[in-house]
């Protein structure tokens, strides 16, 4: 063999063996997860994300939202994430079982959006547990973030439709608050991506615990 | 054995050589450079709305009756998340990766002394032109909603596979090439060469069945990417810049480099450790412990090959400083190679565990990558396609063009020292503030905002540089083509 064959031999060596160890061995390790029944409520957990969900994460991602939003809890040790309360403990691989594209995100120019859709007990009020956005609220945000007060959201006002109203109203019109209402007559309207956009961030939970990660009471 | 003896097979000499590449890589570079442009333009829009959110808004879609469909598409298409991506995957693919094809096309041409046959050169120009289209295809594909999400793998399915087939061809070339070269003796530029030429269908491949074909859930496609653009970055791109600067550095100072014979040992230390470096992009992930340990270990270990190069590189350059003084191609390549130490030592340091916590997610993340992608392979690319253009074309870079060379290596170099003390600063507020969890979140923003517009000036001299270079690059080539044509006419 010439020193071009060894050449050759080393080099595709480096690449398998970083092959096998980085893509190979955890592909058996987390490749292979399930999802795991909860002993008390009998529930999956994590729960199977409806398609409209799964079509919601497309449309994350295609818009680039994780280039501002992360969507991974760090432990305790490993930054302030839990003490900003945009998780209850830390974020594991079982966690993302169901998703085609976990979404992790690289920057926090927003918050994380890992527990979006989760309950907030600190936010309850008498009529029951509250989640801190309804799809209402999201749709607001997005189309008119100008109108949520000390936001700096980009505008996602493509994603949805601004149209007149023949006959009677069809129910779906996003409510804007005053100074912000469309004109009269007509009506703004979700686009079937917008409307899983919010079906997928509303999904977004991983309160619920799992042997690798436990929950502090 | 003796390897002048090259020079006979197929009877092609240097000459022949560059005239056979000047098609392929003229349109190539040009390409490239234009790509660099588009990329700085719509970062620019990208970074402008962080602080005004809504200059591209809708509001003004209501108010035009006539232009209200150009404006909505101009808002769909250059949101900031789909603004980013396509800048990101413009730069890599359009800029960083065509441009070291270019130079690793030439430089196999040269260190093989084999020049592609008639035939051959049209090949090259159809999977350069692939290349470029499907460059076209994917950001088309971005602008239209089609992003893959994965950063610096943006490119939707389709468009990433016309990158793949166009850079079958490219890739098979030059593999072709060093098959048939007779003379079996290679040097240190060769081994980086071959390896990155190698290692990027490869490592494409495996990035490319796991984000597209879904075939696992879950955090594997999220690991695969940070793999892959680990791979990209250290083993693709950077060994093509290392493989440039072996080769440069020599040539144009006309001295040996330094302790030459320990680069065998930093070229299997770099790429047996290159491979392992992407996974520290998830530090604190949702992935298994002992990936992120063995990644940050492997990072922190890539400095010592990382000196050593820099060892064999730069020593040289230091002790020819008057040669490096008058030549402004040594002035990019010598930054180039000094930003590679820096570069290897800031994502060591941005992946230990406690910075990590801090000034992970924060802007601190865009000037470490700025580091890499502008201070050093753009500086070595800019420097190698100066050195080329004029083998190229046959003639001496026009006096105009040597001259503001000069001048587009100060706002370059300025301007990347601007941008990055921006973002470090920005970042540590940044970062600092969200770790502070009593202070809200949207304060952050306030904190770091001073520092952040120091980073907007960086950005802008780095831009004013980008144009100053198409200028430079359009009129070598025009320049050589004008000339070439009044010769064709004579004789
Ligand atoms: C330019 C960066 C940026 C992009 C891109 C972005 N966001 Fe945001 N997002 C923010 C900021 C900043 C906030 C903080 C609150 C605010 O300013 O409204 C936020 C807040 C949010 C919130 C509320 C979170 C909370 O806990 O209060 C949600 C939900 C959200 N964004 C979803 C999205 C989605 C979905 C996308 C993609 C379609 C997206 N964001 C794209 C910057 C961004």
């Amino acid at each position: 063999m010439n020193g071009y064959g060894r050449l050759f031999v080393g080099i595709l060596a480096a690449f398998v063996l970083s092959w096998v160890a980085l893509i190979l061995v955890p592909l058996n390790q987390v490749g292979n997860l399930m999802p795991l029944e909860d002993q008390v409520t009998g529930d999956m957990n994590p729960p199977a994300l409806s398609g409209l969900a799964q079509r919601g994460s497309k449309v994350y991602a295609a818009n680039g939202c994780a280039s501002c939003h992360t969507q991974q809890i760090r432990s305790e040790s490993g930054g302030a994430d839990i003490a900003r309360q945009w998780g209850t403990r830390q974020t594991v691989a079982r966690d993302y079982l169901h998703q085609s594209n976990p979404n992790l995100g690289a920057m926090r120019l927003g918050p994380d959006l890992a527990n979006l859709g989760a309950d907030r007990p600190d936010l309850n009020t008498n009529s029951g547990p509250k989640k801190k956005y309804d799809a209402a609220s999201l749709h607001q945000l997005f189309y008119a973030p100008k109108s949520v007060s000390g936001s700096s959201h980009p505008s996602y006002s493509f994603l949805y439709e601004k149209r007149e109203i023949k006959g009677i109203p069809s129910g779906m019109g996003l409510s804007l608050p005053v100074g912000f209402e469309t004109e009269e007559g007509k009506e703004v309207i979700p686009s079937e991506d917008a409307k899983a956009l919010v079906a997928y961030l509303l999904s977004l939970n991983r309160t619920y615990a799992l042997p690798e990660a436990p929950v502090k009471p | 054995m003796n390897c002048s003896s090259d020079i006979q097979f197929e009877g092609c000499g240097e000459g022949n050589l560059d005239r056979s590449l000047q098609g392929p890589l003229s349109l190539l570079f040009l390409s490239a450079t234009l790509w660099l442009v588009v990329s700085s333009f719509i970062a620019a829009i990208a970074f402008w709305q962080l602080k005004f959110p809504g200059f591209i808004d809708y509001q003004c879609a209501i108010q035009n009756p006539y232009f209200g469909w150009f404006f909505d598409l101009i808002h769909q298409g250059l949101n900031y998340g789909r603004a980013v991506a396509a800048s990101k995957s413009i730069l890599i693919y359009g800029w960083l990766v065509q441009g070291f094809l270019g130079v690793a096309i030439w430089l196999t041409g040269h260190l093989t002394q084999k020049s592609p046959c008639k035939a051959g050169s049209y090949f090259l120009l159809g999977a350069i032109a692939l290349w470029n289209l499907g460059i076209l295809v994917g950001v088309v594909g971005i602008f239209s909603g089609e992003a893959s999400g994965f950063a610096g793998f943006d490119f939707p399915k389709y468009a990433s596979a016309i990158l793949f087939v166009a850079y079958a061809f490219i890739g098979l070339g030059i593999g072709m090439r060093f098959a048939m070269k007779r003379c079996t003796k290679s040097t240190p530029a060769e081994w980086y060469l071959l390896g990155a030429v190698f290692w990027f269908p490869w490592f494409f491949a495996v990035a490319y069945y796991f984000v597209f074909c879904k075939v696992v859930f879950g955090v594997m496609p999220a690991l695969v990417h940070a793999w892959y653009i680990g791979g990209l970055e250290v083993l693709v791109l950077g060994s093509l810049a290392i493989a440039a600067l072996y080769y440069w550095i020599p040539t144009l100072l006309g001295v040996a480099l330094n302790r030459v014979h320990s680069a065998k040992g930093a070229f299997w230390f770099f790429a047996f450790l290159g491979a392992w470096t992407g996974v520290r992009h998830l530090v604190g992930g949702p992935i298994p412990a002992w990936m992120i340990t063995s990644s940050v270990v492997a990072g922190v270990l890539l400095l010592i090959p990382a000196i050593m190069i820099a060892n064999h590189q730069m020593v040289p350059l230091w002790s020819h400083w008057c040669k490096v003084k008058s030549n402004p191609v040594l002035w990019y390549l010598a930054t180039g190679g000094i930003s590679f130490v820096v570069w290897v030592s800031l994502e060591a340091f941005l992946s230990l565990r406690g910075v990590s916590a801090a000034l992970r997610f924060s802007y601190f993340e865009m000037g470490v990558s700025a580091v890499l992608e502008y201070s050093f392979l753009s500086m070595v690319l800019f420097g190698s396609i100066y050195a080329i253009l004029p083998k190229l074309t046959g003639k001496e870079l026009p006096c105009c063009v040597t001259c503001c060379s000069k001048c587009q290596f100060w706002w370059g170099f300025c301007g990347i020292i601007t941008y990055f003390t921006g973002t470090f600063c920005a970042g540590v507020f940044m970062g600092l503030g969200i770790n502070f969890a009593p202070m809200a979140f949207v304060a952050t923003k306030n904190l770091a905002s001073p520092f952040f517009w120091l980073s907007v000036v960086g950005g802008a001299m780095v831009l004013f540089a980008n144009l100053i270079f198409v200028k430079n690059v359009a009129a070598t080539l025009l320049a050589a083509c004008c000339n070439s044509n009044k010769e064709g006419c004579c004789s």
